[in-house]
């Protein structure tokens, strides 16, 4: 038992580093609309390390992950400059043309490549279950200073996020912190996909925020409601995995699946019981 | 069944105790399948061996249980295939925390030491499709390998369990003079395909194409993961008509439509071939794999 414990203390820990900054940011990411936001920058994120491994860095190098890095704010910058104040177009429109754009571009600069997909697969299927405790620490400060980033800036953020014209018409920004918003998110997507896999990664984003949505009007309750839902779920899971031998990963996310129903059912119930008094 | 949680709990306490009592066996974890065999092959009951990658697994899609890290964790002895075939294995030796298993510790072992490795013709370079940088990783598919990659695995089964050295080498004798027995056999039934060509799907074959006379006459997807080019397919189908290949023979894990349409417009016949032990189910040990492997050839030209 002991072993099994030390085996899983540091994916355990890591999960809980997820969630504290996923669960914050998926309540951005669903109030804009954009849930596929993080597999688009991902996967243009991929296309970096993939044009910096044919150049000859080695795909754990940090040249390779500062390709990475630099696709990923090339995709921000899209995002942000394709943003319009009218709307006309769906910002989720343009995050499906990134990521069909950027996938099929590694394809095109894998096939000169020797070992072909076998890389690109590497970038965007992280395993937790390998996760060392040097990796929970370096990650832990980055998201903590990302954190604190939205923290400073929580005002025009939120505002852009919630209420664009109220923005527009105050005179902000929007395209510059639009670009902040989607860069730090470049940020983050990037290492966690690395280390969890896109599947683990859009569940802590997108999960606790829906089921805060759901649930909750204030952003204190909402951001309680997620954080809650997400500890909960990494301790479920990991649990599960442990007992029943499964891979970590997919038995985090089903938790999530079957946490979603259950909230959604119990708040059905809630939500009748006054008319049926 | 039901499930008390008190026999979960029992388990998990007593699981270790008990695992510490029997260390009469010597706890083995091969990355890959044939390694399992070939380690079984000499260690008999003396060993417990587990492999990372299935069978019938592309080895690139490993999904990584708990259970497969704590034997990592509590395995005396590591065989992995080294020259660029196993590098997911890696990350995972890192996660087990398990020193004795590390490279330059008794408990590890690469067992392509001493194989002659096929080197990549022509200079490597990063614009030529399915090169290894290594050298090609499939050397056991070459039962001439054997001898040399059981000779690794029973020098580690050495290290770790010097109390068994008397019955490792004997096993390995007798074991390898059931293989000797076994190619004299297979070579005599291919003899008459001495020469003959054969397409595959990537450059999986190569050791065996080799050991047994025949011709690797090329390959479907030339680069592993990416879909080949209309223009290579084509060329490919040219091919195979003008020099009037008649077998294509592909790994488990293949992609059938590719494989379908090459042999629809080229004439020639397409097989699976197991790539390892476990990739069909009659080829359980490395003695069964390559009766299959040679058969299913031999049966192919027919």
């Amino acid at each position: 038992m002991s072993d099994l414990f030390s085996l899983l203390w540091a994916p355990f820990l890591m999960c809980l580093v997820l969630t504290g900054i996923h669960a914050y940011l998926g309540i951005h990411v669903i109030a804009r609309e954009v849930v596929f936001v993080d597999i688009a920058l991902a996967q243009i994120a991929a296309l970096g390390a993939t044009s910096a491994f044919l150049i000859g860095f080695d795909l754990d190098s940090w040249a390779s992950y500062l390709f990475a890095l630099g696709a990923a704010f090339v995709g921000a910058l899209v995002l942000s400059l394709t943003r319009s104040r009218e709307r006309r177009v769906s910002q989720e429109a343009v995050i499906g043309v990134v990521y069909a754009v950027s996938a099929a571009g590694a394809v095109l600069l894998l096939s000169q490549a020797p070992h072909g997909a076998d890389h690109l697969r590497g970038m965007l299927v992280g395993n937790i279950l390998t996760v060392a405790g040097a990796d929970v620490l370096r990650v832990g400060t980055l998201y903590a200073l990302i954190g604190a980033v939205h923290w400073l800036c929580r005002r025009p953020l939120f505002l852009i996020t919630t209420n664009p014209d109220a923005a527009y018409r105050e005179g902000r920004h929007v395209r510059g912190w639009d670009f902040l918003f989607y860069a730090t998110f470049g940020v983050v997507v990037t290492s966690s996909v690395r280390i969890a896999g896109v599947l683990l990664v859009f569940s802590y984003l997108i999960v606790p925020g829906l089921a805060a949505f759901m649930l909750a009007r204030t952003l204190t309750s909402k951001l309680i409601i997620g954080w809650g839902l997400g500890v909960t779920v990494s301790i479920a899971g990991i649990l599960i995995s442990a007992t029943l031998d499964l891979p970590t990963g997919a038995a985090i996310v089903c938790v999530f699946g079957v946490a979603l129903i259950a909230l959604w059912m119990v708040f059905r119930v809630w939500r009748r019981s006054p008319s049926t008094q | 069944m039901r499930f008390s949680p008190w026999l979960v709990v029992t388990v998990l306490i007593l699981g270790p105790w008990t695992a510490d009592g029997e260390a009469q066996t010597v706890r083995v974890v091969a990355s890959l399948t044939d390694l399992k065999a070939l380690t079984e092959a000499v260690g008999g009951e003396l060993v417990e061996v587990d492999s990372l990658a299935r069978g019938t697994q592309n080895i690139h899609d490993i999904d990584v249980r708990p259970s497969l890290m704590l034997k990592l964790r509590r395995a005396d002895l590591f065989v992995r295939n080294g020259v660029g075939g196993d590098p997911w294995a890696d990350p995972l030796l890192v996660g087990a925390h398990n020193t004795r298993i590390m490279p330059g510790n008794p408990g590890y072992v690469d067992a392509s030491l001493g194989v002659a490795i096929i080197q990549p013709a022509g200079p490597i370079d990063r614009s030529r499709g399915d090169v290894h940088p290594e050298g090609d990783p499939h050397y056991t598919l070459d039962p001439a390998n054997a001898a040399i990659v059981t000779a690794n695995i029973v020098e580690g089964l050495k290290r770790v369990g010097p109390q068994h050295a008397a019955l490792f080498d004997a096993r390995r004798q007798e074991f390898l003079s059931r293989l000797d027995a076994g190619v004299a056999r297979w070579q005599k039934n291919i003899e008459p395909l001495r020469g003959a060509k054969v397409v595959t799907y990537h450059e999986t074959f190569n050791y065996l194409l080799r050991r047994f006379g025949l011709e690797l006459g090329g390959v479907i997807e030339d680069r592993p993961g990416i879909p080949p080019s209309p223009a290579h397919l084509a060329n490919l189908i040219t091919t195979i008509k003008e020099q009037r290949i008649k077998v294509i023979a592909a790994e488990p894990y293949a992609d059938q439509n590719i494989i379908e349409l090459v042999a629809r417009e080229s004439g020639a016949k397409a097989i699976r071939l197991p790539s390892a032990v476990g990739g069909v189910k009659e080829a359980d040990s490395y003695l069964a794999l390559m009766e299959n492997l040679v058969s299913a050839l031999v049966r192919a030209f027919r």
